[in-house]
């Protein structure tokens, strides 16, 4: 079978990735040899994955992709979910910015240097943000000054400082600017108070100011030495600055949710026996949980050894079940920020650079509670395109029907005019039939409300 | 020194707040990165100087608390 590029890997000369018989590859360029090499011998590589911030990775006999330029073959372990950081949450793209600045200040102990800053080499594995582009160093040259720091501060110092002081949902422009915030865009969004925090008028405002003047300006790189104890001062402080930053989740719509809800507490229980008895009937490899809120129910799956993502549109509640993951220490539960009626598309380079959601499907089970009503009333989607949707992106639905004399629904329906005459029990079978079997439709004790377990039609 | 003047310390920070106060448009499509590279040769020898600094304290505080222990340890034992 011919080999397939992986359409996100075009940039680095050191080499790319590529797709063999459902297997991923990376091909080291001759050009980036010495580098690797170095790499391994140096003992930096067995460093770095035995602290978890590296993906390991296999040499294996194959052959080359592109052997006019190729040295080597190389097999790393695969990740499971690939997200990106405009689905992270505050502490998501917080902890991978101190990852990676730890890779940095580690690369230089064993003499080499952190190239590459993107956030989008980040990915998180079994709960921790471990770097997975194992061509991302070089060989130190003392007096050289970091040529990721620009990265660094747009991918990573830039987003995190909106979120922080202006905005959490400033996280959201890492969508639109694909290469990170530009700086001179973070220093004229942030406000006022920044200006006085050493670490931010530095390596932000200063630094917007200084790419102003002088970005498009040749310099002979030779003439601008940085010693490496500089070098590893401009670490240590991205890393107190970073550190130093924080946001509090409250105050917003869903991050409360539970406390502000019409179940009762045999409801509530007699929901999760149920979602437990789905889970357990299909045996998924995968779920998907849409409105996760903060994962009280993906917490039962992620319980079961399933690879979980937990997907919600309150930055709040996402950050929330972050700080529970990493409190509790799991390692299958994913939460991410998504916006269901508006998620990741494709983009970047022909718009393959970063994958869409459905690209990144199906998952083996989708779980969907609590969330029909919200699409069909609050945002007016028809159920049968929320069934098509939810086709496309999962093998088999648990899903909660919530009616419309359910206390939730009457509040959605309180100011606005009632148009959804369509919205009924009978007319969800119908509109899900088409594309799923419905296998199992259990009432919710103490409730009005039922959950279905459904199989996918072959499309 | 009178209450209308403004200190020296004062004067200094204006004049660095005033110069970091405005970033315009950066030109991103012609942006060699030459700026980022002046910033850290420029600030070099005050980060390697926080660095030292901050290094020193930290072996400091390390001595203080063994010898604190080991105090401590003759003391029970």
């Amino acid at each position: 079978m011919a080999d397939l590029s992986v359409l996100s890997s075009f940039r680095d000369p050191s080499g790319f990735l590529f797709l063999r018989d459902g297997s991923i590859y990376r091909q080291v360029n001759a050009v980036y040899r010495e580098h690797y090499e170095r790499l391994l011998a140096s003992g930096l590589y067995h460093a770095l994955v035995e602290a978890g911030l590296l993906v390991p990775h296999e040499e294996v006999e194959a052959g080359l992709a592109d052997a006019e330029q190729g040295y080597k073959i190389i097999r790393p372990e695969l990740v499971e979910f690939v997200s990106y950081p405009y689905e992270w949450s505050f502490s998501q793209l917080k902890d991978a910015a101190l990852a990676t600045l730890r890779i940095a200040k580690t690369a230089l102990d064993y003499g080499m240097c952190l190239k590459d800053a993107s956030a989008y080499n980040i990915q998180f594995r079994n709960g921790k943000p471990t770097l997975i582009d194992t061509l991302s160093f070089e060989i130190y040259r003392p007096g050289q000054p970091w040529v990721a720091y620009r990265q660094f501060c747009q991918h990573f110092l830039a987003p995190l400082a909106l979120m922080a002081h202006a905005d959490v949902r400033m996280g959201q422009l890492l969508r639109v600017y694909i290469d990170g915030v530009p700086l001179d865009l973070a220093s004229s969004l942030l406000p006022l108070r920044t200006r006085f925090s050493p670490g931010l008028a530095l390596h932000l405002h200063l630094h917007a100011r200084m790419q102003r003047r002088h970005g498009g300006r040749a310099l002979q790189p030779r003439r601008q030495r940085l010693s490496p104890m500089a070098l590893r001062g401009l670490f240590d402080s991205l890393e107190s600055l970073v550190t130093r930053l924080r946001w509090e989740p409250r105050g917003t719509e869903w991050a409360d949710y539970y406390q502000d809800t019409n179940y009762g507490e045999e409801a509530f229980r007699h929901k999760r026996q149920l979602v437990a008895r789905f889970l357990d009937t299909v045996a998924p490899g995968t779920v998907w949980d849409l409105g996760a809120n903060v994962g009280v129910f993906s917490r039962i799956a992620a319980e079961r050894g399933i690879r979980t993502i937990a997907f919600d549109l309150d930055p709040a509640a996402v950050e929330k079940n972050y700080l529970e993951c990493c409190a509790r220490g799991e390692t299958h539960h994913l939460p991410l920020v998504l916006d269901l009626t508006n998620p990741s598309g494709g983009l970047g380079w022909g718009n393959q650079e970063r994958l869409s959601l459905r690209e990144r499907g199906p998952a083996d089970l989708v779980l969907a509670l609590a969330l029909s009503h919200h699409l069909a009333i609050s945002n007016n989607v028809p159920l049968a395109r929320i069934a098509r949707f939810l086709h496309a992106i999962g093998r088999s639905l648990v899903i909660e029907f919530v009616p419309k004399s359910d206390s939730q629904v009457q509040r959605l329906l309180a100011f606005r005019e009632d148009v959804f005459s369509h919205y009924t029990q009978e007319a969800f079978e119908r509109a899900f039939s088409e594309y799923f079997a419905i296998a199992s439709a259990q009432p919710i004790q103490g409730s009005a409300r039922t959950l279905y377990l459904m199989r996918g039609r072959a499309a | 020194m009178s209450n209308r003047t403004l200190p020296l310390g004062w004067i200094a920070f204006l004049t660095a707040f005033l110069f970091v106060a405005s970033a315009k448009k950066a030109h991103a499509y012609i942006d060699a990165g030459t700026g980022s590279y002046l910033l850290q040769v420029g600030m070099g020898a005050a980060l390697a100087a926080a660095f030292a600094v901050r290094m020193s304290w930290l072996r400091l505080k390390q001595f203080a608390l063994r010898a604190l222990w080991k105090r401590r340890d003759g003391t029970d034992g």
